[in-house]
């Protein structure tokens, strides 16, 4: 279902970026990793991606410009984070999914597959926000 | 409030009274003493006026007789003087006295004036009767005793006078003597007072040394307690993406092996590298980073058997916690390889770590050697640069912005893997600025 999406990863962490490229290019999708702040921002704004999973903390710095450009394109995403940041982030981004770190992978599959299936741009102005994973 | 605060309190106000009790007494000793001392002075003033009258009296009185008994004319000049000096005498006394004479004061005066009055009539009358040649006339006046009569009065009467201005005095003297000692007793008890006060002004500049200490040890409560927090937080944050890593490990081993018991083996072996490299990292003090050194120690040296010979060597490497995974996971994989396929497989091999510090332009980078040497010819077929360790290798030094160049010679595989160095010569990753470390 998500056979030839374009889905841009966000992770600072190598091992768990290399694990969330292997599920998604399992299901056929074309990942493209970035592991810092700026190379995601420089291929955000170039926008050729139909979904994107951003980890919030990159190294101490927080994803929110990268997530501000995809919401400008109109490109969904989904936060993938260990941080407790669901509040603030479905307060600044509406209808955005927030995945709790370490997600369970059929659920962050799932997501993506409602994400790429919303009609374009509707996923910013859906006014609910969801969140998956247990509480901790 | 406690008690001993509202019995200080009591103190306080007590010392309050006491000060201004002290204060009016003082004033009240001070006029008191000033209404002596005026006292006094007039005192002897009229004492002086009374025994004046009676010396000039006494003095008019001798001129008189002796110009009665001889007619000479010089005992005339004493008797005028007497006379003029005896007339002056209770008016000097009016006049020191002003309005401030008792009753009785006032009738003696009277009748003073009254005697001294009869006196001059009878010392005028005799002299006047001498100069007229009429002498037997002025000896019967005289033996008249009226004169003599006049002046006994006279001398009763002053005598009151001075008797009555010494029991004022008297009484005036023993009421300041009083307030000299109220005031004695005033300055014993301002000197207590005073005492006191040094006392508590002293504890209470003591309670404010002992309250500052109270707010010091208070605000150094406070900074641990950020300070545990912070390191609390760090923790679970750590624990978190720890329980994410391994979670990662798990699904791609899995992933990645059909066959569930090698799958299963190689999770253990990738997680169990995990948690020592992370062990150099998460000792009870929170000690946030580690050694090149002691991480290819714990992850290396603790995989080779005995069989291969591991030389590590290097400067000092600053590792931060962040980049013990990807630096751990890098260093595990090569030895995985090594033990399985190379040097670390064949009897006698060796093992070369070795690292080194080069200066660019642009900044220091580390350049780490592994060097594999076996006696006998390898495999180089195994394993392939695609394989998943390859793949994952390449991701996590992608993260330390690292880059890495293989190359198979006849003693086995030889690795450079340069990694950029922040200003400390600490590794750095891809989200730490160029200049300022994490």
């Amino acid at each position: 279902m998500l056979t030839e999406k374009r889905i841009l990863i966000v992770e600072d962490e190598a091992m768990i970026a290399f694990d969330l490229e292997d599920v998604v290019a399992s299901c056929g999708a074309k990942a493209s990793v970035c592991l810092d702040l700026e190379s995601a921002l420089k291929k955000a704004e170039a926008g050729e991606f139909d979904v994107a999973i951003l980890d919030y903390n990159l190294g101490g710095k927080t994803v929110l410009p990268v997530a501000d450009a995809l919401q400008r394109k109109g490109i969904p995403f989904l936060f993938n984070t260990a941080m407790a940041e669901f509040e603030n982030l479905s307060a600044r981004y509406k209808g955005a999914f927030v995945c709790r770190k370490p997600a369970n992978e059929a659920e962050l599959l799932g997501l993506l597959v409602k994400l790429t299936r919303l009609p374009p741009r509707a996923g910013m102005r859906k006014p609910v926000a969801y969140y998956s994973g247990t509480d901790s | 409030m406690t008690p001993r605060f509202s019995i200080l309190h009591a103190l306080l106000i007590l010392s309050l009274f006491a000060f201004l009790a002290c204060v009016v007494t003082i004033v009240l000793a001070a006029r008191a003493e000033f209404r002596f001392r005026a006292l006094e002075t007039q005192s002897f003033g009229t004492m002086l006026a009374m025994d004046g009258m009676i010396i000039h009296g006494l003095n008019a009185e001798t001129g008189q007789r002796g110009f009665l008994l001889t007619g000479d004319e010089t005992y005339l000049a004493p008797y005028e003087r007497g006379i003029g000096e005896f007339q002056k005498a209770a008016g000097a006394y009016r006049d020191l006295m002003g309005n401030k004479m008792t009753p009785s004061q006032g009738a003696q005066l009277a009748e003073l004036e009254r005697l001294s009055g009869v006196k001059i009539a009878e010392l005028s009358s005799t002299t006047k009767l001498v100069r007229s040649g009429n002498v037997g006339e002025a000896m019967k006046l005289l033996n008249t005793g009226a004169g003599k009569n006049a002046m006994d009065q006279l001398r009763e009467v002053a005598a009151r006078l001075v008797a009555e201005e010494r029991a004022i005095l008297s009484v005036a003297r023993s009421e300041a003597r009083r307030a000299r000692l109220l005031v004695l007793a005033c300055v014993i008890a301002l000197s207590f007072l005073s005492i006191f006060g040094f006392a508590l002004a002293l504890r209470n500049l003591g309670r404010a040394q002992k309250l500052g200490l109270v707010e010091e040890h208070a605000r150094q409560l406070t900074e641990e307690r950020e300070r545990t927090d912070l390191l609390a937080r760090e923790l679970n944050h750590r624990v978190k993406n720890l329980f994410a890593i391994v979670q990662s490990i798990i699904s791609s081993t899995a992933r990645q092996e059909s066959d569930a018991r090698v799958a299963a083996t190689k999770i253990r072996e990738r997680v169990y590298a995990l948690s020592r490299a992370h062990a150099l990292t998460s000792s009870i003090d929170m000690q946030q980073q580690t050694t090149l050194a002691e991480l290819v120690d714990a992850i290396v040296a603790s995989q080779v058997s005995d069989h291969c010979q591991l030389h590590a060597d290097g400067p000092p490497i600053t590792v931060i916690a962040q980049h013990v995974t990807p630096l751990g996971m890098v260093l595990h994989e090569l030895t995985t390889n090594a033990v399985k396929y190379g040097a670390g497989s064949c009897d006698g091999g060796q093992i070369n770590v070795t690292w080194l510090v080069e200066r660019l332009d642009a900044g220091q980078e580390l350049k780490i050697t592994w060097q594999e040497i076996c006696a006998q010819d390898v495999d180089l077929s195994l394993p392939g640069p695609e394989g998943f360790g390859s793949r994952m290798m390449a991701m996590s030094l992608s993260q330390l912005r690292g880059q890495s160049q293989r190359r198979w010679t006849p003693e086995g595989l030889q690795l450079e893997i340069l990694l950029p160095l922040d200003d400390n010569g600490a590794v750095k990753d891809r989200n730490q600025s160029n200049t300022s470390p994490l």
